[in-house]
């Protein structure tokens, strides 16, 4: 019986406007997105490539004397994804500059290659489409499921035969779900074919499953407003006064609370200002100025590399671990911020659902921190490539830290000069998450996606049961 | 008759479940917006005194004019109140510099403190009436026809001798009178919450632009009532209407901004900036290599030391207790490097305008594809009637470097360039030769320069001798900083009432009220052969 209501259900919408409608709406956004972001793809997959030869240049200028490559200052960009045609995750406005040296690295900065004329709009990525127009007609088809059945007398008509009314909501809901399938899936197809048909992007198996499993998070997603539009069309009696309760509660959920997410983390999780942060990291090294006797006899003097050279690289260390504690300390207080954003506006499926995808796609906030994070392992193995290369050189004094200027390190032997492979030195390279460990990332996510599920299908379950039909 | 159909529709919209949830969701939202950017305006404002008073110490403690590089700090603007425009992401800061226009304005507004959170969007009083005001629009009105036409009350009217125009205005008429009230309650909402914060002060012309920005939204609605409207007297169900009318309103409002955008990104390319980079820094060695030229031609001053010498970028330079001859040679320097320096700036602003205008071209072309959409049409109209539209930017960017120029023609006028004011405070009386100051530096151990370097040579150059006596006048702060009066200063205009609101502005409101004039003539056309049975 379940099979012939789920029939009748994909039947009346195959045929109905909204289905037409809708239908065209997404399949054209969905092909005009995926032939944007092929453009856009190129342009910046180019950029990518002149900036980190460049970087690299810069750093095989460096291998001459071993302590040239310590005093090198490497750029590093973020790499453009294939993914991002899923989730953009709002990558032209967050930090795409990374600069670092051995042992400091700085705030990452937004080189804004995007035009400071335009206003700040979201890419027509998958996961804008699916999050505001998909959610909506979600909406659309499901806002007059029970009381539209009501207004024509076909709910009593129904219930009239043996057929209990749980067996009525599982119908309408998966006639519901497949049939926005239809639309969904084939925008995604048409996407997907317009960006694997451009030769430059190569989606690998790896890439392939997080597109699954962004296609499968959508479906989570989609399923939530289909509860809620049968949850709220079986508490009302009129399909109109759904309509008008849905449309508002969408704006709410989908407009209004994810806009709201950046006052909500100004004003609850207030963080110094950048300016306060400088000051503190000069307060800090000035006090390891005064204190410089403390690393030794004339470790502060102007020639303390003569005088006294480990106390010197003790003295600068400190410098450079003080500013180092400083400047990690404020960037988590970034991301504590943005994350308080993030939690506030949780109310919001569409901010759970943009978040998980995001994370699996591997873009937005949490892979700027991620880069971070492997920033810092890259200067770790770097300054150990240093070391190893430091000990084979007999007359190096072996001490490894930042100098204060090219000066000292070309006069001083703290670090030994000779000529270094270049082919040996260690690359920067950006590294994916793996399948797995953004799904674990995103476990909470899809958990609180479940629950949004249970809780609508729990709730248009009871008010069912209830629902009179006459 | 026309009074008592509009009546009867005020009435029936102002029972409904719509209009109460309408006025809910405004009187929640709008105050809470308004709130929050009155607290950003306070906080942009702190900022401004901060910045002011850092420029205007940097312009009142200045000993020579080649460290006269002033700094115009704008203001941050009230009317962004409503209407954020781009102010959020072009800075406020402009300094003045001999070698380059100012192409960008920098400062906090343009680099949030925090570069993380630009994953959210931010929304303002205008973005909460283009979205929530067009929604009510179209909920008020895409029944009006099918919902009397189902119910029967229609042929009723019609079997009358009631004209069919009248019916319609009466209803456009009564959709006014509902939202009317809504919209007068936000605009007075705010105003009291605006009024109530003393930080903000609003000059009359603003008073008159905020009027004025009443009327346009009450513009905007029309457009979305008139659409409401057409798409009723097209269909026969309610049902159907509403769903067209939402298709509608998720075009205009969504799509259609974020398409513009996204399009224009991808399809319009713009200058890569470090090109720009790379341009600038080219002329920047040309200009150095012409420079080095010219100053291997001088004859070398007879004596390089100098006891106080401070330098730094764009030519800034500052000297005292050097040689005459050392003054000359740089002055010299001078009267050959800044007027370079001003021409190669034309030079590089060849560039810097190239680049300018492909960012300029990529904006346009996202603004005509965004024009399609009426809320678009309108969120441009209150940007520039707010003044944080592009358009007044780049007004604000012409004025400085209006100013540029203006303070470059006071140099040249004054001959400063070619004096040694420039970049000594010292007088030129006071100006000594070598062997003067050999002499009274030494205490009259040697009489000559020539004497001291043969001791010095023998004595690993020591400067021990020279360290015994010292001469007045060869320190900076011996000297009282410039008396800048005579500088021109950049005033910020005045603006009165409709300054700066042109044709483009004009045009964009006479777009709006032509789009809601067809949209009228269509709903009524259509709803003049509307099968009312």
């Amino acid at each position: 019986m379940i099979r012939n209501i789920i029939g009748k259900e994909i039947l009346k919408y195959l045929l109905s406007l909204r289905f037409m409608l809708s239908l065209l709406l997404i399949i054209s956004l969905f092909a005009t997105g995926g032939f944007m972001f092929v453009g856009k793809h190129r342009q910046e997959s180019n950029d990518y490539w002149r900036d980190t030869n460049r970087n690299l240049s810069s750093l095989r200028e460096h291998t001459n004397h071993l302590y040239e490559l310590v005093t090198c200052r490497q750029v590093v960009w973020r790499r453009p994804k294939p993914l991002s045609i899923c989730a953009e995750g709002f990558e032209n406005t967050l930090p795409d500059r990374f600069s670092f040296d051995p042992f400091t690295w700085d705030l990452p900065e937004v080189r804004s290659r995007s035009n400071f004329l335009l206003p700040h709009f979201s890419d027509i990525d998958w996961v804008f489409t699916i999050s505001l127009i998909v959610s909506f007609v979600a909406l659309l088809l499901t806002y007059d499921s029970i009381c539209g059945e009501k207004q024509t007398g076909t709910l009593r008509l129904m219930l009239a035969g043996s057929i209990p009314r749980h067996k009525v909501l599982l119908g309408k809901y998966i006639g519901a779900m497949l049939t926005i399938g239809i639309p969904l899936l084939s925008g995604l197809i048409i996407s997907l074919i317009v960006v694997v048909s451009y030769r430059a992007i190569n989606i690998d198996t790896g890439q392939w499953f997080k597109i699954l499993t962004i296609v499968l998070l959508s479906f989570l997603y989609l399923s939530i407003f289909i509860l809620s539009g049968i949850f709220i069309s079986s508490l009302s009696h009129k399909p109109a006064s759904s309509m008008v309760v849905l449309l508002l509660v969408w704006v709410g959920l989908v407009i209004l609370i994810p806009s709201f997410g950046r006052i909500i983390a100004g004003t609850f999780h207030k963080i110094p200002a950048r300016v306060d942060m400088e000051n503190r990291v000069s307060e800090a090294i000035k006090q390891i100025r005064e204190n410089s006797e403390k690393f030794g006899p004339g470790a502060g003097s102007w020639n303390s590399y003569n005088d006294n050279p480990p106390a010197a690289a003790k003295y600068y260390s400190a410098q450079v671990n003080a500013r180092n504690t400083i400047t990690d300390e404020y960037l988590q207080q970034m991301v504590g911020q943005a994350k308080t954003g993030r939690y506030f506006t949780c109310i919001s499926p569409a901010i759970i659902y943009q978040r998980a995808s995001e994370t699996i796609a591997g873009v937005g906030v949490y892979r700027v921190v991620d880069l971070c994070r492997q920033i810092k392992r890259y200067q770790e193995s770097f300054k150990e490539f240093v070391r190893s290369r430091d000990a084979e050189d007999p007359d190096s004094l072996h001490l490894l830290f930042q100098f204060p200027s090219d000066w000292v390190a070309e006069n001083w032997h703290a670090i030994s000069d000779e000529r270094v492979d270049f082919d040996h030195v260690p690359k920067f390279q950006e590294r994916d998450l793996a399948l797995g460990q953004s799904l674990k990332l995103t476990i909470w996510d899809i958990g609180l996606l479940a629950l949004f599920n249970l809780v609508f299908f729990a709730a248009s379950f009871i008010s069912f049961l209830r629902y009179d039909v006459r | 008759m026309l009074w008592k159909i509009a009546k009867k529709e005020f009435l029936l919209n102002l029972v409904s479940a719509r209009f109460v949830i309408g006025f809910l969701l405004c009187l929640f939202l709008i105050p809470f917006t308004v709130m929050v950017n009155i607290d950003d305006y306070d906080s942009r404002m702190r900022v401004y005194r901060v910045d002011k008073a850092n420029a205007e110490n940097s312009f009142k403690y200045v000993r020579v004019y080649s460290y006269l590089r002033p700094e115009v700090v704008k203001p941050p603007e009230p009317l962004g109140i409503f209407c954020r425009g781009i102010s959020g992401n072009v800075g406020s800061r402009v300094k003045i510099w001999l070698g380059e226009k100012p192409l960008f304005a920098t400062g906090k507004a343009a680099i949030h403190d925090n570069p993380l959170l630009n994953s959210f969007f931010s929304i303002d009083f205008i973005d909460i009436i283009a979205i929530v005001m067009s929604l009510l629009a179209l909920i008020f009105t895409y029944d009006a026809c099918t919902r009397e036409k189902e119910e029967g009350t229609l042929k009723l009217q019609l079997s009358n001798s009631l004209s069919r125009h009248k019916i319609l205005l009466g209803k456009v008429l009564g959709v006014y009178l509902t939202i009317l009230p809504i919209v007068l309650f936000c605009y007075i909402l705010s105003t009291i919450l605006i009024l109530h914060s003393p930080n903000i002060s609003f000059s009359a012309g603003d008073w008159g632009r905020i009027i004025l920005l009443f009327f346009l939204s009450l513009l905007y609605f029309t457009v979305f009532i008139f659409i409401g409207l057409l798409i009723s007297t097209r269909l026969k169900s309610s049902i159907t209407s509403i769903i067209v009318c939402l298709f509608f309103w998720v075009f205009f409002v969504f799509i259609v901004p974020n398409l513009a955008v996204y399009m224009a990104e991808s399809l319009k390319k713009v200058q890569s900036y470090d090109n720009l980079q790379y341009g600038l820094q080219d002329l920047n060695k040309e200009f150095q290599n012409k420079c080095d030229e010219y100053y291997k031609k001088l004859e070398t001053p007879d004596w390089g030391m100098n006891w106080n010498h401070t330098w730094d970028t764009d030519g800034r330079r500052i000297l005292a207790g050097c040689t005459k001859s050392k003054m000359e040679h740089w002055r010299k320097k001078f009267v050959f490097s800044e007027p370079l320096r001003v021409d190669y700036a034309d030079k590089k602003w060849n560039l810097q305008k190239a680049y300018l205008d492909s960012l300029d071209q990529q904006r346009n072309f996202a603004e005509m594809i965004s024009l399609i959409s009426p809320s678009e049409m309108f969120r441009l109209v209150c940007a520039s009637l707010c003044r944080t539209d592009v358009a007044s930017h780049y007004r604000f960017m012409d004025r400085v470097r209006r100013y540029r120029d203006e303070l470059i023609d006071f140099l040249r006028d004054r001959n400063i360039f070619s004096s040694f004011i420039y970049f000594t405070p010292q007088p030129q009386e006071t100006f000594m030769s070598a062997d003067e100051i050999v002499r009274i530096r030494t205490g009259g151990e040697f009489n000559t320069l020539q004497e001291y370097n043969q001791w010095a040579k023998a004595h690993n150059w020591s400067l021990a001798p020279l360290r015994k006596v010292d001469i007045t006048g060869t320190t900076f702060g011996e000297y009282p900083f410039l008396d800048l009066s005579d500088v021109p200063v950049f005033r910020g205009k005045s603006e009165n009432l409709l300054a700066g609101l042109k044709q483009v502005f004009l045009k964009k409101v006479a777009g709006l009220i032509i789009v809601s004039v067809i949209f009228f003539y269509l709903s009524f056309l259509s709803f003049l052969r509307y099968d009312v049975r």
